[in-house]
């Protein structure tokens, strides 16, 4: 890795198809069979009814498989919580925010992060073309007290394991379409 | 119970996922897809694939997981990219099938203006 972790530019230069789209990117979480026992448990239910909610045209193979998708990317099972406070969302500056994404964290945890000493990328196991040394930080509050499923995020693996992240932070799954943005600034 | 590859089946989810994403050619993040895909399309295609392959390891799970394609509905990329993974792991499993069936009830059920 390079200077703060990025990846080295000649790295960059020789995958630039597959970096720039993040088709290669793996989280190195819980397996999906655990995930799959974990959506047969009540909180797990609710996760599926949640993202089912936000996503009402999908069929219910393509909701139960980024469900599966979705809670492989913790190194654990995620809680379930009810959230009634913002939460961030941390995207490259020079990019605009993903707005179907589930993957949130509380500004804590980012300064956290920063305090301790590691990449954000690193910190919150960033796909290549997400990362960046200037990050834009939007918050999200939910319109009602909703819930949240916290785990930590998972190893991840790019380009065949020719790019790696520790992770370890703390994720907030967001299922359900029940965050607005507010106004974004910078970090 | 250990899960098997019906190469029918894979084959008609990769005809079907390749055909979807050739129908948004002014996309660049599905033409990507469907170039990481094309290998393993075209092993599927041919019926050459006969172990079941992990989900996470085929192009694009976290950008599927992330919500990426959720825009791309008509067709849909994420149901045919949803049948092709599962294919890839072998189909269904009986676990898979029954929490499919419960989860479908009830969100069948909690739709806006269903009968209570």
């Amino acid at each position: 890795m390079s200077e703060q972790g990025l990846v080295p530019e000649e790295l960059k230069r020789q995958y630039i198809a597959q970096i720039d789209k993040g088709n290669t990117f793996e989280t190195l979480g819980v397996s999906v069979q655990v995930a799959r026992d974990y959506l047969d448990t009540p909180e797990g239910s609710v996760y599926w009814q949640r993202l089912a909610e936000a996503d009402r045209d999908a069929s219910a193979f393509e909701i139960d498989a980024r469900a599966i998708e979705q809670i492989t990317s913790g190194r654990d099972l995620p809680r379930m919580a009810l959230l009634d406070e913002p939460l961030v969302k941390l995207t490259r500056a020079d990019r605009e925010v993903s707005v179907h994404s589930p993957y949130f964290a509380r500004e804590a945890e980012v300064n956290d992060a920063l305090a301790s000493g590691r990449s954000l990328h690193d910190y919150f196991g960033l796909p290549a073309n997400s990362e960046a040394t200037r990050y834009r930080m939007d918050e999200i509050r939910p319109l009602a007290p909703t819930e949240v499923f916290i785990s930590r995020i998972a190893p991840t693996s790019e380009l065949g394991g020719r790019i790696t992240r520790t992770g370890g932070g703390e994720q907030y799954l967001v299922p359900k379409d029940a965050l607005i943005y507010s106004p974004p600034e910078a970090s | 119970m250990a899960q098997a590859i019906n190469s029918v089946k894979l084959k008609a989810a990769a005809e079907h996922l390749e055909w979807v994403l050739q129908q948004y050619p002014g996309s660049e993040e599905v033409q990507s897809l469907l170039l990481a895909l094309h290998p393993l399309i075209a092993d599927a295609k041919a019926k050459k694939l006969r172990e079941p392959f992990s989900r996470k390891h085929v192009p694009g799970a976290y950008n599927f997981g992330d919500g990426v394609y959720m825009p791309y509905k008509n067709p849909s990329v994420g149901a045919a990219y949803a049948a092709f993974v599962i294919e890839m792991e072998g189909g269904l499993t009986d676990q898979d099938k029954q929490r499919i069936v419960r989860m479908e009830t009830l969100r069948k059920a909690n739709k806006p203006g269903a009968a209570s």
